[in-house]
């Protein structure tokens, strides 16, 4: 994975590799451990280097830009708070992500009053759906209504589902360490996968049905 | 459908996660079967428009957001612990500590002040009666030795019947040396140490001479029968048996 950040000191290209000697030299490493170190400056930068893909993954855990903020706030503040406590031997994004899925798994809690989303009410509107304005060319309209489908996909699925599946198809993640960051087996995180990709093509497969 | 089975492999398989018996097993049957093919391929089509979706940019708005809130929070903790510190300076300061020290030092001295007076003991009630402790301790079978003649009050009259109670112990109480006995005044009927005898003494008649053993002091017997006290020291000093002997007739 190739991060491209802007640090206080300039533009760094960090690459978050699995440990290996080269990946222990690696820039990335060198401010995490100045970070560790006590160094703001280097906790800002990397900050900045995994902010986007933590609002990213609680946005598609949560389905809410406004829950996903507050959950990617809390949890780039306990990956603040707790890494000191990190091994500079693991790598760093699978724990990032762990971090991150327990936070949205606590806000999905606090939320479940919240109707669900039926897969017979594809159109219920998601917080992240954008109606497209009458100025928007047609390709864009179309894409748009595309992403608002697949955000009701998303919320048909079961929180470990969603979780899953994310993880695996959406951040590239093997099934291994997919496993490892929910807590399953790697039987159960393949069960969960297939059980959700199959949902989301059938949501998909109405949804075009109902648009002919 | 019977191929209903083949759906979640096939999803596990259109992205390379099914293991390879499986997926050989699932290629064979897909080479027969039209339905099976079908629903792989709308799979495929369904997994990359849902990839795509996941590179769906996001707001640099709502990036910026999160950003200055984590770095303002982070940026509120050093401030909170400074402001503990600048609470605890004052605290640990030598004049605040020495003020502190004068309080407990005066609290504990007027405590143990007022404690001295109301835990201060009565005066002392001077030597345990042994007759007292004598008469606690005495066994049951002494009888009448349980209970002692109440001394008279001064001035009453002679053959006024006398009450007998339990001895209560006190200051007043005839102290170890002195001798248990019933001296016969003028009067007759009160005794040298002021104890008045239960038993009238007829008129005309002299008293008894006293016992010589000092041990065993002298009653003042009635002429019809003899009264004797005898006191035995135990090893405790706290106890003293008494025993009162009366013989009659000759």
């Amino acid at each position: 994975m190739k991060i491209s950040i802007e640090a206080p000191t300039g533009a760094l290209a960090m690459s978050d590799a699995p440990t290996s000697p080269a990946a222990a030299t690696s820039p990335l490493r060198a401010l995490l451990r100045q970070a560790k170190a006590g160094d703001r400056k280097a906790l800002e930068a990397l900050i900045l280097a995994y902010q986007d893909q933590v609002l990213r993954l609680a946005v598609h855990l949560l389905g809410d830009i406004e829950d996903a903020k507050d959950a990617a706030q809390e949890a780039l503040l306990r990956f603040c708070r707790y890494l000191s406590r990190f091994d500079d031997e693991r790598r760093l994004t699978p724990w990032l992500y762990s971090v991150v899925v327990n936070v949205c798994r606590d806000a999905a809690r606090q939320k479940r009053k919240r109707a669900t989303v039926s897969l017979n009410d594809p159109r219920t509107g998601g917080a992240l759906a954008e109606s497209p304005s009458a100025f928007d060319l047609e390709a864009e309209s179309q894409r748009a209504e595309q992403r608002r489908i697949l955000e009701q996909a998303l919320k048909s699925l079961s929180e470990k589902e969603r979780a899953a599946v994310v993880l695996r198809d959406l951040e590239g993640l093997p099934t291994k360490e997919v496993a490892e960051i929910l807590g399953s087996s790697e039987t159960t995180v393949r069960s969960q996968i297939s059980t959700a990709r199959v949902k989301i093509k059938k949501f998909r497969d109405r949804w075009v049905r109902r648009e002919k | 459908m019977k191929c209903q089975r083949f759906e979640k492999l096939l999803a596990l398989y259109v992205e390379g996660d099914l293991d390879p018996r499986n997926a050989r097993r699932l290629e064979a049957h897909l080479g027969d079967c039209a339905v099976c093919r079908k629903f792989a391929e709308e799979l495929k089509q369904s997994q990359a428009e849902w990839k795509a979706f996941g590179h769906w940019p996001i707001d640099p708005c709502h990036r910026e957001a999160v950003r200055q809130a984590v770095i303002a929070e982070m940026g509120g903790r050093p401030e909170r612990i400074e402001k503990r510190r600048r609470w605890l300076v004052p605290a640990l300061s030598w004049q605040s500590m020495r003020t502190v020290l004068t309080i407990a030092v005066v609290a504990i001295s007027g405590a143990y002040l007022l404690r001295g007076i109301f835990h201060r003991k009565p005066p002392s009630a001077g030597p345990v009666p042994e007759l007292a402790i004598a008469l606690r301790e005495a066994p049951a079978e002494v009888g009448p030795s349980q209970t002692e003649r109440a001394p008279a009050e001064a001035g009453t009259s002679p053959g006024k019947t006398v009450k007998w109670r339990r001895r209560a112990a006190g200051p007043s109480h005839t102290p170890r040396s002195r001798p248990l006995a019933w001296a016969d005044s003028g009067k007759g009927a009160h005794g040298a140490n002021g104890v008045r005898s239960p038993f009238p003494m007829p008129a005309g008649e002299s008293p008894r001479p006293e016992p010589p053993e000092i041990r065993s002091p002298r009653l003042d017997p009635p002429p019809a029968f003899q009264q004797t006290l005898v006191q035995l020291m135990t090893d405790d000093p706290n106890v003293v048996i008494f025993w009162v002997l009366e013989t009659s007739g000759e």
